[in-house]
């Protein structure tokens, strides 16, 4: 089997447990309805039935192959996960340090991991994206950001 | 080793006295950090309009930033739970309330993620009775026709509201129970706020709408719409010419008094409390306050925290005992 | 006529110092707050209220006004340059405007992106200026079946933009419209898929669905390809030239009479107009394997229509006072600040101001070209800097983008898990179109059909009794099948269907 055969198989199984999750809350607001030909479970329970359907289909007939799937390398991947949780790092800490230090932490983890920069270089660009960051959305456009440990 | 632990120890000390003497010093100069208002509505829609101007005084008055922050949509339910469990009761997150985010919130839901008990209300600020209103070339020219004709054809109904619990449904469902319809028999379109109802209204396609008298005035002043009663103990300055329910016959209904208040999360020091209730009050009376509510068509009616937290409790009676028999109440 | 006369008038207090000064200044925020992924002119024209204590009322009402339709444009060169979708309306703008970037033609397509929405934007406002109260009370007759038909027609776009698997494209279309069913109910007012959750009441934002798959997702692609930047070619020509633009005149003048019909009802949003003139035009092309590749009508297309789509939704609120979209209800309430309550009367009580907003509206239009041509040259080159710098500065945008929605870190998060989709979606060759088409034609549909219901009492038979609405049902149904035979005819080498 190619990867790519696997890829849809296993792409048509998630969709058939989309599809049940779908159902269920289906189920769960037929329950609580009271009136009416449609409700709020209607769709869910269309959309429900269809991911299983053809999610069932796709997982027995995967469509044939057109091009190979290839996963990144050791290195390349251990760059892209650590970029990928650069992101992540960024949503937590918003709350606590506040938006231009976690706009910098983050944009520092993303220029060295992803951008391939050396961390003096890295420091140096995150600074200044940060303080054009706040610049442009804070002091200029007011977005709310939460002020975190720092009061910024 | 003996001499780091004395210095951990006294550093420790000597932070801890700070952080004391910090927070004393805060709760005497409370405000110190910016202040947030959470609105549920959307930047200009619903109560965010008066809710700015609420803040623009505030931060006039107290000479101090007060910014408002919008989070919309889910039932005004993210809003409500931000302010009043999410944040700290330090009174620098306060609610824009209302009696969507309160006693309708607890009517409607079973099990409502934020309950009447988890805040304290400090004030009332703006009023805004419901009325009933038609398309104009519609064949009811009065509220008693309107009346007459929904008791014989109920089953030809349709009216709007924004879901099956929203203000619309209590206010039209109440109609309807007083003329012995069951509101289950019309026909409830739900789904949008009056932005859709009113084009649906316009268009014929649904035959009545319930909302503010706010919101009716600029169709009902062009003459696209009649509004037919406005449920009210006195008729309002916005429609002199719109007879209150009790004039034309159901002086029973009680309808959906659509306010706007400030609370704040259970559990906020009473000194911080006591500031707000004050600068309330004074906004009630403040003349650019006024002016900005009139030019915004939000009538002022101020009410203390006292009478408001009773009068919200009433209202979510009311409402609660109501739900079970709407349109789309539950079985 | 008496329209034209007032036109006039209007055109001499728009083109006051003051009130240019303001048209200005409004265009230019908004192509900035639309080139920010996620920021839209709603928040900015509300974080701009404050100035009304200053300014006049058509002063004003000008900028905001501008900002309004200013974001339309700037919303497709963050789409062409860096393929996220500015807003939701910019995405099929993606689909060929990202491709010729990458062909090192960013330059012709930003630039028919710019002249399109001119010709697009102005031919609506002129319409505007003519036909507001009759096309206002036209629109009217739409009501919750026609909605319905509606969308049913739309939804046929799904089939063309799946790609070369119908089942792929419809499962995406579930996908997009099982994301945009978490949230409030239509019919009950209450919460569906929320778990308990309360931040998920208010349900996914459709917004972090398309930055995260289309933009995150692309970036980590390009990462992992070893991609330098967005284009490795020559920037070659810059400006469009004169065959580009006799080649896509007839998509812009398509994009634009779709973008604007539709657009007077109130509730099909740009995004909607955008999808369907795109799928227009790729039906009415002789060549439709182009499209997807860097075919220019296909950026011609929905951008004309969308800038369309922001004229006439001016109609609903200045013939009746209702607001098409959250960004004009917070521009309402801008007017309501001054007392003016935009609707009927206020053509008979301040008809000098309405007149000068429409004035100022073609003045507006003008601006925007004038803006956004010589920027041309400016984000052309964009797509050559590599991507180890603009990758990170592309994401931090993505992340402010999506807070900027709720300001909520939730739609950060979701936003960045999206991206993980869409990263795996291009691995695996899934259509993301559809996605995105889901998630905005499905509530639509819903609502419209519970309401239907609602209307008839659960008669069926109301969607064949209105004329309208039955015309639009078997609409839908041929184009469906024209799309069928299309992709069997076209395609016959790759299985889709079973």
């Amino acid at each position: 089997m190619d990867k790519q055969s696997i890829g849809d198989r296993v792409a048509g199984a998630i969709f058939v447990v989309m599809g049940i999750i779908s159902l269920v809350e289906s189920w769960r607001l037929y329950n609580i309805r009271t009136r009416g030909v449609v409700g709020d479970d209607t769709f869910p329970f269309i959309l429900g039935s269809a991911m299983v359907v053809l999610g069932a289909v796709l997982a027995f007939f995967p469509t044939r192959t057109r091009q190979p799937v290839t996963w990144p390398n050791g290195r390349q991947a251990a760059r892209m996960a650590a970029g990928f949780l650069m992101l992540v790092l960024f949503s937590f800490l918003l709350p606590f340090v506040g938006f231009p230090v976690a706009t910098f932490i983050a944009s520092l983890g993303l220029f060295v991991t992803l951008g391939r920069f050396r961390w003096y270089m890295a420091i140096l660009i995150s600074a200044a994206l940060s303080g054009i960051f706040h610049a442009i959305f804070v002091a200029w456009l007011n977005l709310p950001f939460p002020k975190g440990l720092f009061g910024v | 080793m003996k001499v780091k632990h004395l210095v951990v120890s006294l550093l420790g000390i000597v932070m801890l006295v700070s952080m004391a003497g910090a927070s004393l010093a805060a709760e005497a100069a409370y405000p110190t950090r910016p202040i947030e208002i959470v609105c549920s509505a959307t930047p200009g829609g619903g109560n965010d309009t008066t809710t700015r101007a609420m803040a623009e005084f505030v931060s006039r008055r107290w000479n101090h930033p007060v910014t408002v922050i919008n989070k919309p949509g889910g039932a005004t339910v993210p809003a409500v739970h931000y302010a009043l469990k999410e944040s700290k009761p330090d009174g620098y997150t306060v609610l824009s309330d209302s009696h969507i985010c309160s006693s309708f919130m607890v009517a409607a839901m079973k099990n409502p993620p934020v309950k009447l008990e988890d805040r304290i209300f400090l004030g009332r600020i703006n009023l805004l009775p419901v009325a009933f209103a038609v398309k104009t070339d519609a064949q009811w020219k009065t509220f008693k026709e309107l009346s007459d004709w929904a008791k014989a054809n109920a089953k030809e109904l349709s009216w709007g509201t924004t879901g099956a619990h929203g203000t619309s449904a209590f206010a039209i469902g109440e109609w309807l129970i007083a003329l012995g319809v069951n509101p289950a028999d019309t026909r409830m379109v739900t789904g949008g706020g009056w932005n859709e109802a009113s084009v649906r209204l316009l268009g014929g396609h649904i035959l009545l709408a319930s909302q503010t008298v706010a919101e009716f005035l600029p169709l009902a002043r062009a003459g696209r719409i009649r509004v037919l009663a406005v449920v009210a103990p006195k008729r309002n300055p916005l429609l002199p010419d719109v007879p209150t329910a009790a004039e034309v016959g159901y002086p029973q209904l009680k309808g959906v008094d659509w306010w706007t208040g400030l609370s704040l999360p259970k559990g906020t020091p009473q000194h911080i409390v006591d500031k707000w209730v004050k600068v309330i009050e004074e906004m009630c009376k403040d003349p650019v306050f006024l002016e900005k509510s009139a030019k915004l068509d939000y009538g002022v009616a101020y009410m203390g925290p006292k009478e408001l937290t009773k009068y919200v409790y009433e209202q979510a009676d009311f409402a609660k005992q109501l739900a079970p028999k709407l349109a789309g109440a539950k079985k | 006529m008496e329209a034209l006369a007032n036109l006039l008038g209007g055109f001499k207090s728009a083109l006051s110092i003051t009130n240019l000064f303001m048209a200005f200044a409004g265009t230019l925020l908004g192509t900035l707050v639309g080139v920010l992924p996620g920021l839209g002119p709603t928040s900015t024209i509300a974080m701009l209220m404050p100035l009304t204590a200053v300014l006049s009322p058509s002063s004003a009402i000008i900028m905001m006004a501008g900002i309004y339709y200013g974001a339309q444009y700037g919303g497709s060169t963050t789409s062409i340059i860096a393929n996220i979708p500015g807003e939701v309306a910019s995405v099929p703008t993606l689909l060929d405007g990202h491709p010729l970037a990458q062909q090192g033609k960013a330059g012709p397509a930003l630039g028919i992106a710019a002249i399109g929405s001119f010709v697009a934007g102005t031919l609506g406002v002129v319409l505007l200026t003519f036909f507001t109260p009759f096309l206002a009370d036209q629109a009217l007759r739409f009501g919750p079946p026609e909605y319905f038909g509606l969308m049913l027609l739309a939804l046929t776009v799904m089939v063309s933009v799946s790609g070369s698997s119908i089942i792929k494209g419809l499962l995406m279309g579930a996908f997009g419209y099982l994301i945009a069913l978490t949230g409030i109910g239509p019919e009950s007012g209450l919460p569906r898929f929320h778990y308990g959750f309360p931040v998920l009441y208010g349900g996914i934002e459709i917004v972090t669905i398309a930055i995260g798959i289309f933009a995150l997702g692309e970036l980590f692609t390009s990462f992992e390809q070893g991609r330098e930047a967005v284009t490795t070619q020559k920037i070659g020509r810059v400006f469009p030239n004169a065959q580009d633009l006799k080649q896509t005149f007839p998509a812009m003048a398509r994009g634009g009479i779709i973008g604007f019909v539709l657009g007077l009802l109130p509730g099909c949003n740009p995004a909607v107009t955008a999808y369907i003139s795109y799928d227009v035009e790729k039906k009415v092309s002789r060549h439709p394997e182009r499209f997807g590749h860097g075919a220019l009508e296909g950026v011609a297309a929905p951008e004309s229509a969308n800038n369309a789509t922001s004229s006439a939704a001016f109609v609903p609120l200045l013939a009746l006072g209702i607001p098409a979209s959250p960004a004009l209800a917070v521009l309402m309430g801008g007017f309501m600040i001054y007392g003016l309550q935009p609707g009927p009367l206020l053509f008979k009580t301040n008809p000098d101001l309405v007149w000068t907003i429409i004035g100022s509206m073609y003045i507006g239009n003008v601006m925007l070209l004038v803006l956004n041509l010589p920027l041309v040259g400016l984000w052309a080159r964009l797509t050559a800097v590599p991507y180890r710098i603009m990758a990170p500065i592309i994401m931090m945008l993505c992340l402010v983008g999506a807070y900027s929605l709720r300001n909520s870190t939730f739609d950060i998060v979701m936003t960045i898990c999206f991206g993980v989709v869409g990263y795996l979606m291009r691995k695996y060759d899934w259509p993301a179109a559809p996605v995105v088409l889901g998630s905005i034609l499905g509530p639509i549909l819903e609502k419209a059909l519970v309401n239907s219901l609602a209307m008839s009492a659960g008669n069926p038979m109301i969607f064949i009794t209105r004329p309208i609405c039955l015309t639009l049902i078997l609409a839908a149904c041929a184009l469906l099948i024209v799309s069928a035979q299309y992709i069997r005819k076209s395609k016959r080498s790759v299985t889709e269907e079973y």
